[in-house]
């Protein structure tokens, strides 16, 4: 059976009630024994978790901490001289003009339509006249064109 | 001003004297916290390192608004949890996840055995294990526990005694407690 007191337990315990209302548990408590079952419950479970812990070295903790921070900033170092070095050169080596210039190259050799255009002139031509070699190709003239 | 806010003025200073002070006096406690949210001391050392590798990287984002240990406590609670998700599919073995007796339950009045206590806390939602651990384990107080986790007293108050009545019907299950508690 649940006491109306009980819900107030776990604050007791926490010490998370003023002095006031700890003093009118107190008296309840003197006689309630379902309250003094559960704060024996509760003061079990308090006590285990208390007592839950593990040791460890500090010193050995705090080594390999700074081992994992050592490698963390060299690698962070690595990276920004890298970004920084890279920038750098692009910028002694290759002046504006030329990156213009090479720019304009690229652009120029990527662009698909004159090339693509000629291309399939060539290549239809060519089916073309392939196509009529291969129908003439019964006669002597047909074959060694086709040939050739 | 308070020691901890020294030694981080210290360390933003670059003096990394501070900051191996601040280390060496929180050190057990984040082990200890993460001990209790992940149940086995190889990954609470682990997680122990992230937290402070976390902090040594993001020293700038403490603003001095708050008390560093309320920023810690998140820290620490935040990677268990992180580290955890991460891990949910490798097997963890939890350490002496067993109570294969009930005399071994108990190691006195006021102690249960720490295999049974490992137990009980697996079978806590993670914010209300948390909430108990920073409790009991850490014996910080409700106001401290509702700053570190940002959220209000009222809930901190309930998410103890949630994970408690867990608790306590799950000894009660397997007879360590009479069933009238």
């Amino acid at each position: 059976m649940k006491c109306n007191y009980s819900k107030f337990l776990n604050k007791y315990l926490d010490n998370e009630l003023d002095r006031k209302e700890r003093s009118s548990l107190e008296e309840h408590f003197k006689v309630c024994a379902t309250c003094n079952a559960e704060l024996k419950t509760i003061s079990l479970l308090k006590g285990s978790l208390a007592g839950n812990k593990i040791n460890s070295n500090a010193e050995s903790f705090w080594q390999s901490l700074k081992s994992r921070i050592d490698e963390s900033s060299v690698v962070k170092e690595r990276e920004e001289s890298f970004t920084l070095d890279f920038s750098n050169l692009t910028r002694r080596l290759i002046p504006v003009p030329v990156v213009f210039a090479l720019v304009a190259i690229i652009l120029i050799n990527l662009t698909p339509v004159n090339s693509n255009l000629v291309d399939e002139y060539i290549f239809g031509a060519s089916f073309d006249s392939a196509s009529s070699l291969i129908i003439e190709s019964g006669t002597q003239s047909g074959i060694e064109a086709l040939v050739y | 001003m308070d020691q901890d806010l020294e030694l981080i003025n210290q360390f933003k200073t670059g003096d990394l004297g501070g900051f191996e002070m601040l280390v060496k006096k929180y050190q057990n406690k984040a082990i200890n916290i993460a001990y209790s949210l992940s149940r086995n001391s190889a990954n609470a050392q682990d997680i122990a390192q992230e937290v402070f590798l976390k902090i040594y990287n993001n020293i700038d984002d403490f603003r001095f608004q708050s008390k560093f240990s309320s920023w810690f406590y998140r820290i620490v609670v935040n990677t268990s949890y992180d580290f955890m998700r991460r891990n949910k599919h490798k097997h963890i073995s939890i350490d002496d996840d067993s109570c294969p007796e009930l005399a071994d339950c108990k190691i006195s009045e006021d102690s249960l055995a720490k295999e049974l206590v490992q137990e009980l806390l697996g079978k806590i939602p993670f914010e209300y294990r948390s909430a108990v651990v920073l409790k009991d384990v850490e014996g910080l107080s409700y106001r401290e526990i509702s700053e570190a986790l940002k959220i209000s007293m009222g809930t901190v108050e309930s998410r103890i005694f949630r994970a408690r009545e867990i608790m306590k019907s799950i000894l009660v299950k397997k007879g360590v407690l009479a069933d009238e508690v």
